[in-house]
């Protein structure tokens, strides 16, 4: 049964893009065939964070208006074995595509993929709608500050109340040194604040910056974000994998003794 | 308001406010109304409202105002409803 999960987030900037593209990479590399979709449509990244921004022909609405097949438009990525991108057209919009539409089309990719990893654009309208219509779970990526905080509040809010209950969380960008100085609210603090279940946290790293900006990602690459976003795919994949925390002992130091 | 987040020097942490300051406001977006729902209760009031009272029901007003005094930020539900007449069953009772 193929998964098909969106990452969202309500606030814009807080790293849905990269984490569907690490994740994305990450799976395809533990051998599961998986796809990532870009509806953020006239806004696309997804293509520009893995370097494929060259490699577009035809887009996810030229699919749906039926310009061209569904295999035309997929972009096969080549550093890893079964990872595949449809991008999003550039220069259209959100109204572009309806969630009937978004739906039909993910059925026919659940037919060769095993995993579907939607990204969903900033907002809760049109694009928010045709991205979360075709999930069967959510991914709520979330900073911890107090704007992105709220926003993922209303977003879980939404997911809800389309059926979508269970969402996980992700905690981007943490600062452990500003954790431990009481400037930046902890791991506990936010999911107490949000209360739901925790699938990881990543913490701010520069290997980031420079993934995005020579067009790879970081799920390989050495480091605590590389490291968070291995854990976060084992644990999609089921593995157990113990989560940090940043209230009193510091990110850093509980990561040394997991990695022992 | 968050005093009882200052340390012996005065000092709150700020993501200690930070974390006040979002439950507070985050009771406050929670509670609101959709206005599908407001218009639910207002049929359903102004239904109850009709065998008792006649209602100049386009001059009827019905909102839920967050409440930005308190911290825990409470809501409250206002109604204005014009009345024009009781009606027989509501003078009957009274």
């Amino acid at each position: 049964m193929s998964q098909v999960l969106v990452v969202t987030s309500g606030k814009g900037g807080v790293g849905k893009t990269t984490i569907v593209a690490n994740l994305a990479t990450g799976l395809a590399m533990r051998g599961k065939k998986t796809v990532m979709v870009d509806t953020d449509i006239g806004l696309r990244n997804l293509d520009v964070i893995l370097g494929l921004e060259n490699r577009i022909v035809y887009d996810l609405v030229d699919v749906v208006e039926g310009v061209c097949k569904l295999r035309q438009a997929l972009i096969r990525d080549k550093r890893a074995e079964g990872l595949y991108l449809l991008p999003a057209a550039q220069t259209r919009d959100k109204s572009a595509i309806s969630p009937e539409q978004m739906k039909e089309l993910v059925q026919k990719l659940c037919e060769q993929f095993e995993y579907v990893i939607i990204d969903c654009p900033a907002g809760i309208e049109q694009g928010f709608r045709n991205a979360i219509a075709p999930a069967t779970g959510a991914i709520v990526v979330t900073m911890p500050e107090v704007s992105a905080v709220r926003d993922a509040d209303r977003i879980i809010g939404l997911l809800s109340a389309a059926g979508l209950a269970q969402p996980r969380l992700i905690i981007n960008r943490i600062r452990p040194e500003l954790v431990r100085r009481g400037d930046m609210l902890s791991v506990e603090d936010t999911l107490d604040i949000l209360g739901v279940e925790l699938l990881g946290v990543v913490p701010d790293d520069t290997e980031v910056i420079r993934g995005a900006n020579v067009g790879r990602a970081v799920v390989t690459a050495a480091g605590a974000a590389g490291q968070a976003l291995r854990d976060i795919v084992a644990r999609l994949e089921g593995e157990v994998i113990p989560i940090a925390t940043t209230e009193r002992r510091g990110l850093f130091a509980r990561w040394g003794k997991r990695r022992a | 308001m968050f005093d009882f987040l200052r340390d012996r020097q005065g000092e709150a942490a700020s993501k200690d406010v930070a974390r006040e300051r979002l439950r507070a406001v985050l009771v406050r977006d929670r509670n609101e109304v959709t206005p599908q729902l407001l218009e639910v209760i207002r049929a359903d009031m102004l239904r109850v409202l009709r065998a008792y009272v006649d209602i100049d029901e386009s001059a009827v007003r019905l909102r839920l105002r967050g409440d930005g005094r308190s911290a825990r930020g409470a809501s409250t539900l206002e109604c204005l409803v014009p009345v024009q007449r009781v009606r027989d069953a509501g003078k009957r009772l009274s």
